[in-house]
């Protein structure tokens, strides 16, 4: 019996044969110890329209072992977010204007980029919104990933086999429920499905054994039966090795699935944040309310979906005042006068709202 | 409201012929068979969802009803007109009553043309006299809300559901019978979505027109649809109302289907296996959890309900409560006949 076929046997008896090891220094799951902590980061674009604020003082924190989720439409900074914190916005335009990104106490944002290279692809790993550009066109997936292992191992001064690095690959694959894991290595990109690249994608990017894994729209194109694969393998990566995810999406369904808590971003800032069950379920920001009630339920005969006009924010032309006013069913005077802070609430949740001025309430 | 169906499917199948190498003449060709003996029809406005994963062959039977592909098997009777897809005229015929709004927004649309040249394209094609065409494209641009300011503008200008607005007039600017909506929300924000389901639902009730609305994303479809059929590698496992399927699913597959937009939190411990269908039998068999001896044989479409088909041997003893519209049983019999007999 070869590797392969114990592999197999072992991912379909649900006991993985030689189970998959995370260097010792990975915390245990369910430690809180704060992992990423991101304060008032803002980010400018230098655009031929001008200064633009893609990201206005977004403050947010992922915790060992929590699945964090960061929702809004398209055009709320959410991918500039997850680029920002890879250090892989294209500078100029970019320019980090302000704030601090410090992982594992260490601050990215002191000092040159070399730090976000350091960690980058090791102790933090990403899966890119497009897996086919993540990967390289030319080389077949088994040789990208004995690079990666390759490097892995000169960076750590850690000598590594080549049969470990086989069998490595092989079990990393057959973890992500890939059938026939022997044959996908000798396989180039473009003759994989898009299900199954993504996949490759998240196995490569878990081969370093990160510590936070940052993804942008792990299952956006794909069809509702290989994302919910992805995502239970995501939960299970999450629970079994205490690996903390941080997930850009635009899909609420998702993020009530697997995220643990939520931010809320729309026109580059933080609308709500809190624990996922109940920020989707009992929102305490209009915009909020808006994506949670745009989701359809029922059958043909429910009423039609409640529809706020309007498109989604353009940083070119934000109003001044509160950035949701001109599609909030609520707005009052003040809004337009002034931009409302981030109010903390109980239980941990957050609202940018001025109706939570005075702690939670309900709305009219 | 029983009136003709305005299409039917009798035992469609669409394959595809891949050649490989300079001796490919001489070589044995593989064959993908998209689409196997699919029955069904749509009725007279009547929302038809069609659900199934990628390469199920949802896109092929949308590209099938427009002529984009030939059936290689099977018919396609549209207003009780049999499509003869070498014929022209049948061709255009069929063009005439069915409309089409593709996935992408962004690569059906012609960048080098204004919106209101992309509407009105189809308009002059059918030979609309000026005054009327006009006149036309200012309903149709009202009827699916677009702005007067993008009418000048080139598609690229605008934002996704804009877009998908325009590909809605466009299907629509010559009076259609079928509507088809191939994936028409995928790409579109939460929010932008619901505007577009509400605009295809307003036009449902405008418009006495049919629709047929493919989606892998069954919240969705169960809320446009009247009856949902589910695809499973080109073979049609389940057809039924909206509500007795979404509440009483029955083939093993839609039971899997169904549990997903039930379940909120995806458990750690179920690791999903890979669907792949299997080369003889019942397509499902590979993973189906309830598979038996019988299952290496292709199970035929067996009645279960009113207006409730499924293609599983478990079925075969049920007793069939009745009362079934004429067209269906017709069709499903068919099928029996055509798979006894193979």
């Amino acid at each position: 019996m070869n590797i392969g076929d114990q592999v197999r046997q072992g991912a379909a008896s649900g006991h993985v044969v030689g189970r998959w090891d995370w260097p010792g220094s990975l915390p245990q799951a369910g430690s809180s110890e704060v992992i990423l902590d991101v304060h008032d980061l803002t980010i400018d674009f230098n655009s031929i329209d001008g200064r633009l604020r893609p990201l206005e003082k977004v403050s947010i924190s992922v915790s060992n072992g929590e699945i964090v989720g960061v929702v809004g439409e398209s055009g709320s900074g959410k991918s500039t977010l997850s680029l920002a914190l890879l250090g892989l916005l294209d500078s100029p335009p970019a320019v980090y204007a302000g704030g601090s990104i410090s992982f594992q106490g260490t601050d990215l944002l002191k000092g040159s980029m070399a730090a976000f290279s350091k960690v980058r692809g090791f102790k933090l790993g990403m899966v890119l919104q497009e897996s086919i550009e993540a990967l390289n066109p030319v080389y077949t997936i088994g040789f990208q990933m004995r690079e990666a292992l390759e490097v892995l191992a000169e960076s750590t001064g850690r000598p590594i086999k080549r049969e470990e690095i086989e069998s490595e690959c092989l079990r990393l694959l057959a973890e992500l429920c890939i059938d026939n894991p022997e044959l996908v290595l000798t396989k180039y990109p473009h003759e994989l499905s898009g299900g199954m690249r993504k996949r490759v994608a998240i196995a490569m990017s878990v081969l370093e054994r990160p510590q936070l894994l940052i993804l942008d729209e792990p299952t956006t194109g794909l069809d509702a039966y290989v994302q919910n694969r992805i995502l239970s393998l995501l939960k299970r990566m999450s629970e079994e090795y205490g690996l903390a995810m941080l997930i850009v999406t635009h899909d609420l369904v998702l993020a009530s699935r697997i995220c643990d808590r939520v931010y809320v971003m729309y026109a580059g800032r933080i609308l709500e944040s809190g624990l996922a069950s109940q920020v989707l379920r009992e929102p305490l920001h209009p915009y909020t309310r808006v994506l949670v009630s745009s989701v359809p339920e029922g059958f043909s005969d429910s009423p039609d979906l409640p529809v706020q006009t309007g498109e989604p924010a353009d940083i070119r032309k934000l109003p001044r005042g509160c950035k949701f006013q001109e599609r909030c069913p609520l707005v009052r005077e003040r809004c337009r006068m002034e931009e409302p802070q981030l109010f903390l609430l109980p239980e941990g949740r957050t609202s940018r709202c001025w109706l939570m001025e005075s702690g939670i309430r309900t709305y009219p | 409201m029983e009136s003709a169906p305005i299409l039917e499917l009798t035992g469609l199948s669409v394959v595809f012929r891949t050649h490989r190498g300079i001796l490919r003449g001489l070589a044995p060709s593989d064959e993908v068979r998209a689409l196997d003996n699919v029955n069904f029809e749509i009725g007279s406005q009547e929302v038809f969802g069609l659900a199934g994963e990628t390469g199920s062959g949802k896109s092929t039977l949308a590209r099938t009803l427009v002529g984009l592909y030939s059936p290689t098997a099977g018919e396609v009777r549209m207003l009780g007109r049999t499509i003869d897809y070498r014929s022209r005229e049948d061709i255009r015929y069929l063009r005439k009553n069915v409309g089409i709004v593709f996935q992408d927004p962004v690569g059906s649309l012609n960048p080098r043309l204004r919106v209101k040249e992309v509407i009105a394209e189809a308009a002059i094609a059918s030979g609309m006299p000026l005054v009327e065409r006009k006149q036309r494209v200012e309903e149709i641009v009202q009827l699916v809300g677009l702005r007067e300011s993008a009418l000048d503008a080139f598609p690229r200008e605008l934002s996704g559901g804009e877009k998908q607005r325009v590909s809605v007039a466009r299907a629509l600017i010559v009076p259609k019978k079928l509507l088809v909506l191939d994936e028409p929300t995928s790409s579109l924000d939460v929010s932008v979505q619901a505007q577009v389901l509400n605009l295809l639902r307003d036009i449902r009730r405008k418009l006495e027109i049919s629709i047929l609305f493919i989606s892998h994303d069954l919240r969705v479809l169960k809320y446009m649809s009247d009856r949902v059929g589910l695809l499973f590698y080109g073979k049609l496992v389940e057809i039924a109302d909206t509500r007795r399927l979404f509440n009483e699913p029955r083939h093993p597959y839609t039971v899997e289907l169904v549990s997903h937009i039930n379940d909120s939190g995806s458990s750690s411990s179920s690791s999903p296996v890979e669907h792949k269908p299997s080369d003889t039998g019942c397509r499902y068999s590979q993973v189906c959890p309830s598979r038996f001896s019988r299952c290496s044989e292709e199970p035929p479409m067996y009645s279960i309900g009113p207006g409730h088909y499924a293609a599983c041997h478990l079925f075969e003893s049920e007793p069939s409560s009745g009362k079934l519209s004429g067209g269906l049983s017709q069709l499903s019999a068919m099928a029996d006949r055509e798979n006894t007999s193979n």
